[in-house]
């Protein structure tokens, strides 16, 4: 495990169904919005009008810029696991890097959604005292591996002090 | 070493009363006033029934509290209709407060809370009215049970006597800068803005019209005078809040001992301690002062910089790093170098304090472009509470790594100054980033979480010069 890792490409998928979902939320607030004019005659229509203009290019612009980040944000979404630190590096024009010692890990959750099971992928959630840091999937065997690996230096790395 | 079931002293439940009155009071009179406008007779007996219900609950709630000194833990017990059965295990116990009235004092009773780092909310135990010999007692099963365990780990540190108190010219020139009045007026305002539906129009028109007659320059007058009364007020408020303030150093704990009418006694145990944080207002850095507080490990939910605890309100700059060296041997408070920041820092934080300052002004005159005077005052608002903190934050903002275990870091927050002193141990992760345009220019930000309360403490610094970014990382690594 001692190098630089990227998601896997399922992950990709993932994202589009997630992308595709967003827009469908929109979607819903759009069509609610044509209702509404119907039950409230009273309220001038020129408000719902604008509401409309913007709800719709919102989705179409969330759906957009969703689809076309998903390579930029794969290509440039790695982690790093190592005895002492788990890294996770993310973005190219907006680069973060978290560093968090196995030692601080209190533990380490696995989660499935639906969405996750179809391509059979599993986010891992890595808690700290203080706060969670997420891998937004990984493969299910792979996944059970990390687990176990974080958790055995976690508890290695205890054993020291 | 066990003792008996013991209860209170009933001078606890002259306290339960005041808390329950207190805390119904308000909601009971607005009820009253509704149901009864016209009839005093039956305001009369529904207060005399609410009153006796309350006693006979106040009663009731006395006699069913008992507590109990076991050899590992005590065990408190209370409860009118849900019984509750509490068992606090002396190793547990983070904090021990004790507060004290002045007219308790004859009678040598005082109210005693145990804080554990359970996630329950507010202190784990509160006896309302014990003697003062229980803390003792108290204490002295603790170092039984601790006793054990300092057999198995010999190398423990011990520090006995430290101790520090302010002196009257210190807690003067504090109370006078403290900035709090400001904070009671909105309180106050807050309450005007409610009770403003509740006064009938009549009233308010024939205040109005009082007040146009008097001119605005009587009302500018009055509205100093109020902001006088408050500020004094705030003054006297901090002066016997913090009065005698005394911090002791034993073994593993802080003792803070303060106040004049109500004394208060904390004990704080060293290794909920996170880190150590040093704040100076920008009225305060002109009077050469500051204030020592402490990021801790505790039940609180307020807000981020509330729960810290105040381990010294005020104390000489002068005196500082004598300060730090006494009760913080570890720190290496010597090894702190001081250079001034880049040019650069000073060009990024104060374009981004002139663009965001810039569209707020543009938005806000073009809805207000006819008062002018408005947007001047906004404008004016926007160079005081935006370009100038951006200014103080990159003069201010630096990170350095003291030595293996410590990491200095000083920031601001709006004019405020905070210098922190983390431990390595306590920092739960760090985050470096780095947009590509900043990383030509070799510059970059660094964030560092730790624990503080039940929950987060976000420190970030932004930036710096990536060389001293990554001595960090590379420290933490």
């Amino acid at each position: 495990m001692d190098k630089v890792e990227k998601l896997p490409s399922e992950i990709k998928t993932i994202w589009k169904i997630n992308a595709f979902f967003d827009f469908f939320i929109f979607l819903i607030i759009f069509i609610v919005l044509l209702f509404l004019p119907m039950l409230f005659p009273t309220v001038a229509g020129g408000f719902f009008k604008v509401s409309q203009i913007v709800v719709g290019i919102l989705a179409v612009l969330v759906l957009v810029s969703e689809l076309v980040l998903i390579t930029y944000r794969w290509n440039f979404w790695t982690y790093y696991i190592d005895e002492r630190q788990v890294e996770l590096h993310k973005g190219f024009f907006f680069r973060k890097q978290v560093i968090i010692p196995i030692a601080r890990v209190q533990n380490v959750t696995l989660k499935q959604g639906p969405i996750l099971r179809i391509k059979d992928l599993q986010k891992i959630i890595i808690v700290t005292a203080a706060g969670q840091s997420e891998i937004e999937g990984i493969k299910s065997t792979q996944a059970e591996e990390l687990k176990e690996i974080i958790m055995k230096l976690a508890q290695e790395a205890k054993n020291d002090i | 070493m066990i003792s008996k079931p013991r209860r209170l002293h009933p001078a606890a439940i002259i306290f339960y009363l005041y808390k329950e009155f207190k805390s119904i009071i308000v909601s009971l009179a607005i009820l009253f006033l509704a149901i009864f406008r016209n009839s005093l007779m039956k305001i009369v007996i529904a207060i005399s029934v609410t009153a006796v219900i309350v006693i006979i609950y106040c009663l009731l709630k006395y006699f069913t509290f008992s507590y109990q000194l076991l050899e590992h833990e005590i065990l408190v017990k209370s409860g009118v209709f849900v019984k509750k059965v509490n068992h606090v295990p002396y190793d547990r116990i983070q904090n021990i407060t004790t507060n004290q009235w002045f007219f308790l004092k004859p009678f040598g009773l005082e109210e005693l809370e145990i804080e554990t780092a359970g996630h329950s909310e507010g202190p784990e135990v509160s006896l309302a009215a014990v003697s003062v010999k229980l803390k003792n007692e108290l204490n002295m099963y603790r170092k039984h049970v601790n006793t054990e365990d300092i057999s198995k780990n010999v190398s423990r540190e011990t520090f006995l006597g430290e101790s520090y108190s302010i002196t009257w010219k210190e807690l003067l020139k504090f109370s006078l800068t403290s900035p709090a009045f400001l904070s009671g007026l909105l309180v106050v305002l807050a309450i005007y803005g409610k009770i403003q539906n509740g006064i009938s129009k009549q009233v308010y028109k024939l205040a109005a019209d009082e007040m146009q007659h008097l001119g605005i320059f009587l009302m500018i007058l009055g509205l100093v005078i109020v902001l006088l009364i408050f500020y004094v007020i705030s003054v006297f408020v901090l002066i016997a809040k913090y009065y005698h303030f005394n911090l002791v150093k034993d073994n593993d704990q802080f003792q803070m001992k303060y106040g004049l009418f109500k004394t208060k006694r904390t004990t704080i145990s060293m290794n909920r301690v996170q880190a150590v944080v040093i704040k100076q207002t920008l009225l305060r850095r002109f009077l050469k002062i500051a204030s020592v507080k402490l990021v801790i490990i505790s039940n609180s939910k307020k807000e981020d910089t509330e729960k810290d605890i105040i381990i010294m309100p005020v104390i000489e700059m002068a005196e500082l790093d004598k300060f730090l060296q006494q009760f913080f041997p570890h720190i290496p408070v010597e090894k702190v170098k001081t250079y001034s920041a880049s040019k650069k820092t000073y060009y990024y934080d104060l374009r981004n304090a002139i663009i965001i300052g810039a569209i707020a002004d543009i938005i806000f005159a073009i809805f207000t472009f006819k008062i002018v005077w408005l947007w001047i005052a906004f404008i004016v608002l926007t160079i005081v509470f935006v370009v100038i903190p951006a200014y103080l934050k990159a003069k201010r903002t630096t990170i350095s790594v003291l030595d293996d275990n410590f990491l200095y870091l000083k920031n601001n927050k709006l004019f405020t100054k905070n210098i922190y002193y983390i431990p390595k141990s306590s920092i739960q992760l760090v985050e470096r980033r780095q947009s590509i345009w900043l990383k030509r220019k070799l510059f970059a930000h660094l964030k560092i979480s730790c624990r503080s309360g039940v929950g987060e403490r976000i420190i970030i610094v932004k930036y710096l010069p990536v060389k001293l970014i990554d001595e960090v990382v590379r420290w933490y690594k």
